[in-house]
């Protein structure tokens, strides 16, 4: 069965990027614009990783990831979250509330590709 | 020296110098009135010296003289010598009462007197009056002045110090406070302020500097904000680029038919990006001419419905993808004078601006209006749309360079822009000797309106 992966990101073209990259590598992605509407289809049928970018309007990455930790059915989902930089001050805080790991913008599809594995490899491992 | 250090000592000495000069005043002025007494008590020993010679010749008593001048030595004490020659036709006769002390302050003053029935018959006296001892008493009185003075001037002195050193601490204090402030924000600690309160120029420059410190930091602030706006404006349409042309290259090299239509839309979507690109740098370039004051619009008379109806055009499709109305509202005006292609860079700006905050089943128009000032026609183009509008204090700051409205990207379509846009659109239209005003309110949409010159 192919991997489930919902990707966040306001940005039209990253959403065109990140799901023509996932869909060649046969995983199954869903999109959203921003992190309610992520938050929404989350419950309504879970992922096994999520990508989130940082800057969004409404409810941007952080506030995602804190939302989604709060919910018990999604505290170990595996999130990667999508910025254009950030210095190291910020990722520790993202790591704190909840990121697993980090995509810089722009990424090459292999990057990206084994940072989506990489992350499922990890949960996988606690799984078993 | 130190401010502090100057200022005691300075009003220090002028203090003691005043105290100084007061005193010798004082002394000098009781001097003059005490010379004055002297002579006046000198001349009243003169005068009964003189009244008793007098008696001797009219009574011929020559001892009563010389025993009234003992007894006269007794009264004043300051009668130092009398010498005493009586001349009666060619006799001569002379006696000497007293002697001068050594080293006393003497006057000697000489008088005669005749005997009023017989002026052959004279009697000569040699006064010597004792001024130290006539002016032992007024001595007396001045050391017991110099002493209350001396007392005066110590304990005025000690106060004064205090005084003037509480004054320049008080002085310096802000001073101190204010150098050690300027000194943090010249290391970069912004926003620094001092909780000091007067009504004299010190608390004016401290709230000068409180002001300007404010200033500095709300400064930094913008900055960072824009450094991180063009960082974002560059690097989002670069990096999607980059990335749609790696997609491209793979879709080509795997040479599947399907790869090509999707590498056809991937190139559509690099030129958006392009094209994105390209406009935040003509921002910045424009910018920076009006920075440097070189922008420049060459007025003509142009079509004002004509540009407007191209601007409506170039968004109908973004407006239709958007579920938004967009109407050119203009009715046949009169050319005006203006720069068409700056006017429609104008109207670009607004228009776009009223797509990004306009959201579903919302509308955006153009309208105009002829209007006279003094003795000029004018017309007023107004671009408004449905959209969220804004609060008062986002409207004081629209058309700062490197603003934007708080929770710039809640609701919004689109880019988050640089807050350049309505800077450009400012400058544009003061060229024009026109006047932009904005009309908004949150939840009730927004009208900005601007005004051009009809062409004579």
């Amino acid at each position: 069965m192919a991997i489930q992966v919902l990707v966040i990101d306001d940005e039209e073209d990253y959403r065109i990027i990140i799901e023509d990259v996932l869909r060649g590598a046969g995983m199954d992605v869903r999109l959203a614009k921003d992190g309610e509407e992520g938050l929404r289809m989350l419950k309504e049928k879970p992922a096994e990783v999520v990508l989130v970018d940082w800057m969004m309007p409404r409810m941007d990455g952080e506030q995602f990831c804190r939302a989604m930790r709060a919910e018990p059915a999604l505290k170990d989902l595996p999130v990667l979250m999508l910025t254009v930089r950030q210095t190291a001050d910020e990722e520790l805080e993202a790591l704190h509330f909840g990121v697993d790991d980090f995509v810089v913008k722009p990424f090459k599809s292999l990057e990206l590709l084994a940072r989506v594995r990489a992350a499922l490899r990890r949960t996988d491992k606690k799984a078993a | 020296m130190t401010i502090r250090a100057r200022l005691i000592v300075s009003t220090f000495l002028l203090q003691v110098i005043s105290m100084a000069m007061l005193g010798w005043g004082v002394l000098a002025a009781r001097h003059q009135y005490q010379e004055r007494d002297l002579r006046k008590s000198a001349g009243l020993i003169a005068m009964a010296v003189e009244r008793a010679a007098s008696d001797s010749l009219i009574q011929k008593d020559d001892v009563a003289l010389l025993s009234y001048m003992k007894f006269l030595q007794v009264q004043y004490p300051a009668i130092a010598q009398a010498r005493i020659d009586w001349k009666n036709k060619g006799r001569e006769r002379s006696a000497t009462v007293g002697a001068v002390p050594f080293g006393a302050d003497t006057r000697t003053s000489r008088f005669t007197v005749a005997d009023p029935s017989d002026s052959a018959r004279t009697v000569e006296v040699d006064l010597t009056i004792d001024y130290t001892v006539l002016d032992r008493p007024f001595q007396d009185a001045n050391r017991r002045l110099a002493k209350i003075f001396l007392l005066v001037w110590g304990v005025t002195s000690l106060l004064g110090l205090a005084i003037s050193y509480l004054m320049a601490r008080g002085l310096t204090r802000p001073i101190v406070e204010l150098s050690r402030l300027a000194g943090e924000i010249g290391g970069g600690k912004l926003g620094g302020k001092l909780a000091w309160e007067s009504d004299d120029e010190l608390g004016g420059l401290v709230r000068a500097f409180n002001g300007m410190s404010g200033r500095l930091e709300e400064f930094d602030s913008i900055k960072r904000n824009f450094v991180s706006s063009v960082t974002h404006e560059l690097r989002s349409p670069l990096g999607a680029i980059e990335s749609f042309l790696q997609l491209i290259r793979d879709k080509v090299a795997a040479g599947a038919p399907e790869g090509f239509a999707q590498s056809k839309e991937f190139l559509e979507r690099i030129q958006v990006n392009v094209r994105r690109l390209s406009g935040f740098i003509n921002d910045l370039l424009d910018v920076a001419k009006i920075e440097k004051g070189k922008m420049e619009c060459v007025l003509r008379p142009m079509d004002l419905p004509g540009v407007a109806n191209e601007v409506c055009q170039f968004f109908e499709a973004k407006a239709l993808q958007q579920g938004i109305a967009i109407s050119n509202r203009l009715t046949p005006l009169p050319a005006v004078l203006g720069d068409a292609d700056r006017v429609r860079q104008v109207l670009v700006n607004l228009v776009a601006n009223g797509l990004k905050f306009t959201s579903q089943g919302g509308q955006i128009w153009i309208t105009g209006e002829q209007f006279r000032d003094g003795g000029s026609r004018w017309i007023e183009i107004t671009v408004g749309d449905t959209g969220r509008g804004m609060d008062e204090t986002d409207r004081a700051s629209l058309f700062q360079p490197f603003t934007q409205g708080r929770n710039i990207t809640d609701g919004v379509s689109g880019h988050k822009g640089t807050g350049l846009g309505l800077y450009i659109v400012k400058s544009i239209v003061d060229q024009h000797g026109g006047k932009i005003e904005v009309k908004s309110a949150p939840g009730q949409g927004t009208r900005i309106s601007f005004s051009l010159k009809v062409a004579a």
